[in-house]
């Protein structure tokens, strides 16, 4: 039974509402009156009560925001008991009341960014959709406003596991406030940082330096220090064990089958379906790979047993991708400061 | 992704897919598109108007009018045509993507704030359609309905405008001190008269100026309304109001839009609205309303669209044939159907005493009237924005041609007796006018293709010559020219009759003669 701020908002928009959820039943038929009533009870509800308790005025038009969505989600199983992304739905639940002072400001912009992103972290492979819906609350202690949360959650889905995102998410950071910014990047406002445009600068040049350590650490080697891809049997993409080229600051991977444009850095890797012809593509690079799996960069060398007999690999100016006939994995070796 | 497409669900594929964008760069901006479309306030990088115009208009196609027709047909190439019955009714299916002018133009008006009357019978959807528009440009369905005028008998000018305060009224000393309570309807971005010929004579002149001149006036205060689209509604607009609709407000209609008839096949859908009470002006996704700031922008870029020279001059050409009445007047620039009206002449003894044309041929003998100005600015602006919702640029022909018959409904006044109508297969477009100016225009543009204007105009080649400007035009140059204004002349006054075309030509053959004979006279005085 539902009481409280969500409850008078519906009573007083009774027929709208009803007729709303008639309308979207006309088209879709198979939408459930008790799913969507329980779906309204345990998760609308609770962050129409969050925005009431911050802001009643804006209770009624969050309300008709978060109807509207609901329904139309509801109807298409992003939420609801039949969903095939739990974290929509997790995130709907938890995260949203968190996000009212901002749901108050901007509703749809708010609650639809904030399902959007959970939908394409969700349907990213290697992304962390949890570990998003967690950084967004350290958020809101430091942004101002929905637009600079919002931007501040872009630079977040980055470190999410989005590595795709990572250059243009860098200078997204030179545009917000620099707490806001610090806090994006995982750091602590209050702890002693180099200027934000050395640190981004410093990110920018090296996708394996992490935030905490903003210049290259001195015992820096070279190690692996990301294993990326799988067998299709095992949810991975490849049917094959793939070959890797280069192309540009990124790799490209192919099973024979299928063309990937791989993206990696500290946070993770992404692939992406690509049209591209493999035969064309060269680049010079610091890194070298013998038969025995040993590794140069520089005067830098080092011994990877796995690597032996590789049977592809490309570099770019801060990494080497190595695949092997007996592995459905693209070993990314880099130097980098700690063992991974 | 998603399969279905629930009640609010506005399309996020293209609505008009063009050429396919070149690579896609990674942008962070990407993680908030998903399922939720449009949830970025649009002045920061959102859909461009043109694609949300078309979200609007297939979302009120695909959910809030049950059956409608597709009466603006565009081919992308060949195309299936079937024939029907003894009266040969073609049957196209169109291969383009095509549109309902119920819904389109309204919208269209909408995009560029003209005025637009929806006429039809009680109950086909015209105050709805209006509501509709009141809705996207961002005002509750409250508020839309309380600002709708409905024209009765008994409308006073206070009525349609304000008050006067009453205290004021006791108390002031002069008509400045007297402060007026203007209704609430005047400062809106839609504006909707409902039933507007049962309005009474003397409120339709009120009417008349915030309609025309964008402000009322009541006891010399003066009240400026914002830019607004107008939706005038009308039951029978062939004089079956309760008050006949004065000429100045018929004039001041930009585009007439038809409410077609309600398709039976759709009473299940009828059924269902019944059933559960549905009213989609209270459902419109908030995603297709548009800001002050946004409907501000469309207009601005629907004035960017491109119209063509060679679509300007077969609008020139098609317009041209109509005011020319050669038995009006002796002299040349008074040979126009205005002088005979203006004289109160009976137009059919004068069109009679017309010989050796061919009346068949001649366009302009089945017109009463020509154009205004005012109108044919109407055709250029609703071109342009026909083209801007179909995503394009520039004007195209078919445009013009699928717009004109609209912005021209009211405008042209057919002669119901002229000999076209009596040529077989034309009985129904004395009837039909949306038909009639469409073929009207089709047969100015076989004659304009037949008479190799596009590649053959002496006109046009000098027109040219004069846009370049007098200045350092040498006194040989131009008496040069002049000649050859006198040449065009002589040629064509040998065997050529007069025709609306030719008339025009001539007038403006004439207005550079008299420019250049002024500029010569000049650089003599020099």
């Amino acid at each position: 039974m539902l009481s409280g701020p969500f409850a008078q908002i519906l009573e007083a928009n009774r027929s709208r509402f009803n007729a709303r959820f008639a309308e979207a039943r006309r088209i879709q038929p198979r939408l459930d009156p008790l799913i969507f009533a329980e779906c309204l009870r345990s998760t609308v509800a609770q962050v129409v009560e969050a925005v009431h308790h911050v802001r009643p005025e804006k209770a009624a038009e969050a309300a008709e925001v978060l109807y509207d969505l609901s329904l139309d989600l509801l109807g298409q199983e992003f939420l609801g008991p039949n969903s095939r992304y739990p974290f929509i739905v997790e995130g709907w639940r938890f995260l949203l009341p968190r996000l009212s002072r901002f749901i108050a400001e901007a509703p749809r912009e708010v609650v639809g960014s904030t399902t959007n992103a959970l939908y394409n972290l969700s349907t990213t492979p290697g992304a962390r959709p949890g570990e998003w819906a967690a950084s967004l609350p350290k958020l809101v202690e430091v942004c101002p406003d929905a637009p600079t949360l919002l931007r501040a959650g872009q630079v977040a889905a980055w470190r999410a596991g989005m590595a795709h995102y990572r250059l243009s998410a860098l200078d997204l950071c030179r545009d917000l406030p620099p707490p806001v910014a610090l806090t994006a990047l995982g750091l602590s406002p209050q702890a002693k940082h180099p200027p934000l445009d050395t640190l981004i600068d410093s990110l920018k040049a090296n996708p394996w330096l992490h935030p905490d350590s903003h210049l290259p650490p001195p015992t820096s080697h070279l190690q692996i220090v990301s294993r990326v891809g799988a067998f299709r049997g095992f949810g991975g993409l490849f049917l094959e064990p793939p070959l890797v080229w280069p192309a540009g600051d990124d790799f490209v991977v192919s099973d024979g089958e299928g063309t990937w444009l791989l993206m990696a850095d500290v946070f993770g890797a992404t692939f992406h379906r690509a049209d591209i012809k493999v035969s064309s593509l060269k680049a010079s690079s610091p890194f070298t790979i013998n038969k025995a799996g040993s590794v140069s960069f520089g005067k830098t060398s080092r011994a990877f047993p796995e690597l032996a007999n590789a049977n592809s690999s490309a570099g770019n100016n801060t990494t080497l991708a190595v695949t092997t006939p007996l592995s459905h994995a693209v070993y990314l070796i880099a130097l980098a400061g700690e063992e991974r | 992704m998603p399969k279905a497409t629930p009640f609010q669900h506005v399309s996020e594929a293209p609505t008009h897919p063009g050429p396919k964008p070149a690579a896609k760069v990674f942008d962070v901006a990407d993680l908030y598109k998903g399922p939720v479309a449009n949830v970025q306030p649009s002045q920061d990088g959102g859909a461009p108007m043109d694609e949300k115009l078309r979200q609007a208009y297939f979302w009120i196609v695909n959910h809030a009018i049950i059956s409608p027709h597709y009466d603006l047909e565009y081919h992308d190439g060949p195309h299936q045509t079937f024939t029907f019955g003894d009266t040969k009714t073609k049957v196209n299916l169109p291969s383009g993507q095509s549109y309902s002018s119920f819904v389109l133009l309204p919208l269209l008006n909408f995009a560029v704030r003209r005025r637009c009357l929806l006429v039809g019978g009680p109950g086909r959807g015209k105050t709805s359609s209006a509501i509709l528009m009141g809705v996207l440009a961002g005002y509750p369905v409250k508020e839309v309905r309380r600002g709708m005028q409905h024209g009765q008998p008994q409308m006073t000018i206070s009525d349609l405008l304000g008050n006067p305060l009453p205290a004021d009224l006791v108390n002031a000393k002069s008509m400045d001190e007297i402060h007026i309570s203007w209704r609430r309807w005047l400062g809106m971005r839609v504006k909707i008269i409902d039933e507007y010929n049962r309005i009474p004579t003397r409120t339709q002149s009120a009417l008349l100026t915030v309609l025309g001149d964008n402000y009322a006036e009541l006891l010399d205060q003066i009240y400026e309304c914002p830019d607004a689209a107008w939706y005038l509604t009308a039951n029978d607009d062939a004089g079956g109001g309760t008050y006949q609709v004065i000429e100045a407000l018929r004039d001041r209609i930009d585009i007439v839009v038809k409410t077609l008839h309600f398709n039976n096949r759709f009473l299940n859908e009828l059924l269902t609205r019944i059933e559960e009470g549905i009213e989609p002006a209270e459902v419109v996704p908030p995603q297709i309303i548009f800001t002050g700031a946004e409907t501000e922008r469309m207009y601005t870029d629907v004035m960017d669209v491109a119209l063509p020279p060679e679509i300007r001059r077969r609008m020139e050409f098609f317009a041209s044939q109509f005011e020319f009445l050669e038995p009006a007047a002796e002299q040349l620039e008074y040979k126009t159907k205005d002088t005979a009206k203006l004289a109160g002449v009976d137009f059919h003894l004068l069109a009679a005493q017309e010989t050796g044309k061919d009346r068949l041929k001649d366009l302009g003998a089945q017109t009463k009237n020509g154009l205004s100005v005012r109108a044919l600015m109407t055709v250029m602006i609703f071109a342009k924005a026909l083209t801007y919702f179909r995503g394009n640029r520039v004007v195209a022909l078919e445009d013009v041609r699928q717009i004109i018959p609209f912005v021209l409904h009211d405008k042209l006044a057919p002669d119901p007796d002229a000999l076209f109508f009596e040529a077989p297969g034309n009985a129904a477009l004395r009837i039909d006018r949306v038909s009639w100016i469409r073929r009207l225009f089709d047969l100015a543009c076989a004659e304009y293709d037949r008479l190799n204007l596009d590649k053959d105009d002496p006109v046009a080649a000098l027109e040219v010559e004069f846009a370049q400007g007098l200045q350092g035009v040498t006194e040989q140059e131009a008496r040069a020219r002049l000649v050859k204004i006198e040449r065009i002349l002589a040629e064509w006054s040998k065997g050529r009759k007069l025709y609306g075309h030719i008339y025009d030509d001539v007038l403006k053959l004439k207005y550079l003669h008299q420019r250049y004979t002024n500029y010569l006279k000049w650089l003599m005085y020099k």
